[in-house]
């Protein structure tokens, strides 16, 4: 089988050949498949110093704006008791503004699906016009009484695209407040643009995109050409480079199974 | 055009490519330590400036650096806060120039600083450029010496073994596909140098042992050594290394007995570990070596060095070790996923059999059917194991001789061993192929290697930095 793979590959012409369609069949698959593993990494949602509490009908609402088309999920970071089950958490998204009245999504999960102070995800179908775009993201719990789930955020804004707002509970005096809580990861602490008063925060969000391959290359290689100089100022440089690349790659094994 | 010629070319027309896509997409001052080897570069360079303590602590830095920092959310990929944030208890970097104090560890006479005189003309030339410019340029200026090692690779595995292309194809694809010695040599800092420094010197003890000894040869070989140890300490494991070939290329001419050159070879083992250990405690971590700046303080010596520190730190350090060697990027420390770790882990121990396999089938030359490998080539590799002991020694002594993980061992710190690392790595993976397919042995290396890089450009990197 060996001796007939060599026969067969021995002509360097064909071999060059059908890697360069396969190549370009396999580009054609990707560019049509969906790609799950691009977030916006650029607030981490570990700042955990603040902590505000959902009883009642408090609310809390991040604007955000999404920077690759695809958005899916939005992951956020509550605290609770565990031993708390009964219960759910409502988030919903919304276009633009928080004034809006429809929902594009809207999501209800259980509490006893949470875990205290690691990520929950909120997943819903990929948004493909989601690029440049601004969103709102509401969230707000069902309880019984007396039971509290918070959510994570920072003590100033460290988001620069959008604002957060926390609604207290009205319906009854709560005893409850948003608190600082001593957390073990403060390692991970964003950046600061300006300093803010203590009413600015935003909460610790990440966000992740679901694109199709073709959707995303686009604001890639923007991201990719942002703010730098001469050739690496412009995308095409990235597509031209890549090229050469794998270019070369079929080159170099062409040459190895030549010779083996 | 010859194959050989062919296929050297793509090699190097290979690793420019590559190494341009990194320095393109690895974000400025990202890299290990950049902004502060930026720094010393631009004192020298533009500043006119010999970097002492008293010069960070009168000279500002670059004005546009911190904005820089901003613009290319150095910080925010890095998960910290930028210095002057009101957060209390905020771990972040204290790189220079962000320090209060006077802040680089590139520092004359504790740093060894010929990587920056070496770049510091084309630091003086491009002075009139943004500071983002002014770093492209030394990175790509890095990519050269990583160019050059590759060359130096190329005709190191030649000389091994002349009769085949194939480890010198070998050799060097793992140097140019291995992500992190990518992302590490195209960055600005000390080790791209030390690696071309130490590969030559390795390119001349492999003439010396399978061409011939001549006078060049040998003036060259110490010369590199030199070159190598005052580029930085991580090269130091090459002295004892020089030390081992003495040993193994005297057994051979005045032909000693097998047992009494182990027994030496062993004996330098054991003196190279105490001895490292003793060196660090008065050597500032070997860069007194570099620096040619030993200290003259006593020693308190305390022989129960080996009760102290926990065994999870040493494990720590091993993984620390392995995940940076395979993927950590950055002084962000962007991790490729646990379960490649964990796969690569398998692969490696199955290739470390391996190693252990050729090494005692066909170096030692111990029971079964053993390769035609000549004297030459037997001693060579035997000089190469003990280099690669030699170097492990290097990284994790610090550890011992620190009693913590402070020094941890960053798998760059291992780089200058790479030549005699890779040639072994896949002289052990060639032991696991099946005799049937042997020859498609390059092949499946050099597909496993484009894809991981594939994958970890795709899958990590390009998220990580740009998400």
């Amino acid at each position: 089988m060996v001796d007939r793979l060599k026969l067969r590959l021995n002509n360097a012409y064909i071999f060059h050949f059908f890697v360069l369609v396969m190549i370009a069949l396999l580009a054609g698959l990707l560019f049509f498949s969906r790609i799950s593993w691009f977030k916006s990494t650029y607030y981490s949602p570990r700042y955990s110093i603040k902590n505000y509490p959902l009883t009642g009908n408090a609310q809390i609402i991040q604007e955000f704006e999404s920077k690759y088309p695809g958005l899916y999920r939005i992951d956020l970071y509550f605290s609770k008791n565990q031993d708390d089950t009964a219960g759910e958490i409502i988030a919903r998204l919304k276009n633009d503004s928080c004034e809006n009245t429809e929902d594009i999504e809207r999501i209800a999960t259980k509490i006893s699906d949470i875990i205290d102070n690691q990520p929950y995800s909120f997943t819903f179908p990929p948004i493909d016009d989601s690029l440049g775009r601004k969103f709102c993201l509401m969230v707000e719990a069902r309880l019984l009484e007396n039971r509290v789930i918070g959510i994570y955020a920072s003590q100033v804004d460290v988001y620069p695209d959008g604002k957060a707002l926390y609604k207290a509970n009205s319906i009854e005096p709560s005893p409850y407040q948003p608190f600082d809580k001593q957390q073990n990861y403060q390692l991970w602490l964003p950046f600061i643009q300006k300093s803010q008063s203590q009413a600015e925060f935003d909460i610790g969000f990440a966000i992740h995109y679901n694109p199709l391959t073709g959707q995303i290359i686009h604001p890639l290689l923007r991201q990719l050409s942002a703010n730098k100089p001469n050739l690496l100022g412009y995308p095409g440089f990235y597509i031209v480079l890549l090229l050469a690349y794998v270019m070369m790659l079929v080159i170099l094994i062409g040459f190895v199974l030549k010779i083996c | 055009m010859s194959n050989d010629y062919k296929i050297f070319t793509s090699l190097v027309t290979l690793v420019i490519l590559r190494g341009l896509i990194y320095i393109s997409i690895v974000p400025p001052w990202l890299a290990p330590d950049e902004s502060t080897h930026y720094e010393a570069i631009r004192l020298i360079g533009q500043e006119k400036l010999w970097p002492t303590e008293e010069v960070y602590r009168v000279t500002p830095m670059h004005p546009e650096m911190p904005a820089s920092f901003e613009k290319f959310h150095v910080w925010q990929i890095a998960h910290l806060a930028p210095p002057g944030s009101n957060f209390s208890n905020t771990p972040y970097i204290e790189y220079r120039p962000f320090r209060d104090t006077t802040g680089s560890v590139i520092i004359a006479g504790k740093y060894p600083l010929i990587y920056h005189l070496l770049l510091s003309p084309v630091s003086a030339l491009s002075k009139h450029l943004n500071i983002v410019q002014q770093l492209y340029l030394l990175r790509f200026s890095s990519l050269i010496l990583l160019a050059l090692s590759i060359v130096v690779g190329w005709f190191f595995a030649r000389t091994i073994f002349p009769g085949s292309i194939i480890f010198a194809i070998a050799l060097s694809s793992f140097l140019i596909f291995l992500p992190m010695n990518i992302h590490i040599s195209t960055a600005v800092n000390t080790d791209g140098l030390t690696v071309l420094f130490t590969s030559l010197y390795f390119l001349m003890l492999a003439k010396v042992f399978c061409v011939g000894g001549s006078m060049p040869r040998l003036a060259s070989a110490a010369a590199f050594l030199i070159l190598a140890v005052l580029a930085k300490p991580t090269a130091h494991f090459i002295i004892p290394t020089s030390a081992a070939a003495l040993m193994i290329y005297l057994s051979r001419r005045f032909g000693w007995k097998s047992h009494f050159l182990l027994l030496l070879l062993f004996t330098l083992v054991i003196f190279t570990f105490l001895g490292g250990i003793f060196l660090f405690l008065f050597a500032d971590g070997g860069r007194g070596i570099s620096t040619l700046s030993l200290s003259s303080n006593l020693i308190e010596w305390d022989l129960s060095y080996f009760n102290r520190l926990d065994s999870s730190a040493y494990i720590y350090t091993i993984r620390w070790g392995f995940a940076s060697f395979w993927g950590s990027f950055g002084w962000a420390g962007t991790p490729i996923p646990a379960f490649w770790a964990w796969l690569l882990w398998r692969i490696c121990i199955l290739i470390g059999l391996g190693v252990v396999l050729f090494f005692v089938k066909h170096v030692l030359n111990l029971g079964g059917r053993s390769i035609a490998l000549t004297p030459s080539q037997r001693d060579i590799l035997l000089v190469l194991m003990f280099s690669l002991i030699f170097a492990f020694i290097g990284i994790y002594m610090p550890i011992i001789a620190m009693q913590s993980t402070g020094w941890g061992p960053q798998s760059r710190y291992f780089f200058p061993a790479l030549l005699p690392f890779a040639l072994y790595f896949f002289l052990g993976f060639q032991q696991l192929v099946p005799i049937r397919v042997y020859s498609l042995a390059l092949p499946i290396w050099l597909l496993a290697f484009i894809l991981y890089d594939s994958l970890v450009l795709t899958y990590v990197l390009l998220p990580a930095f740009y998400g």
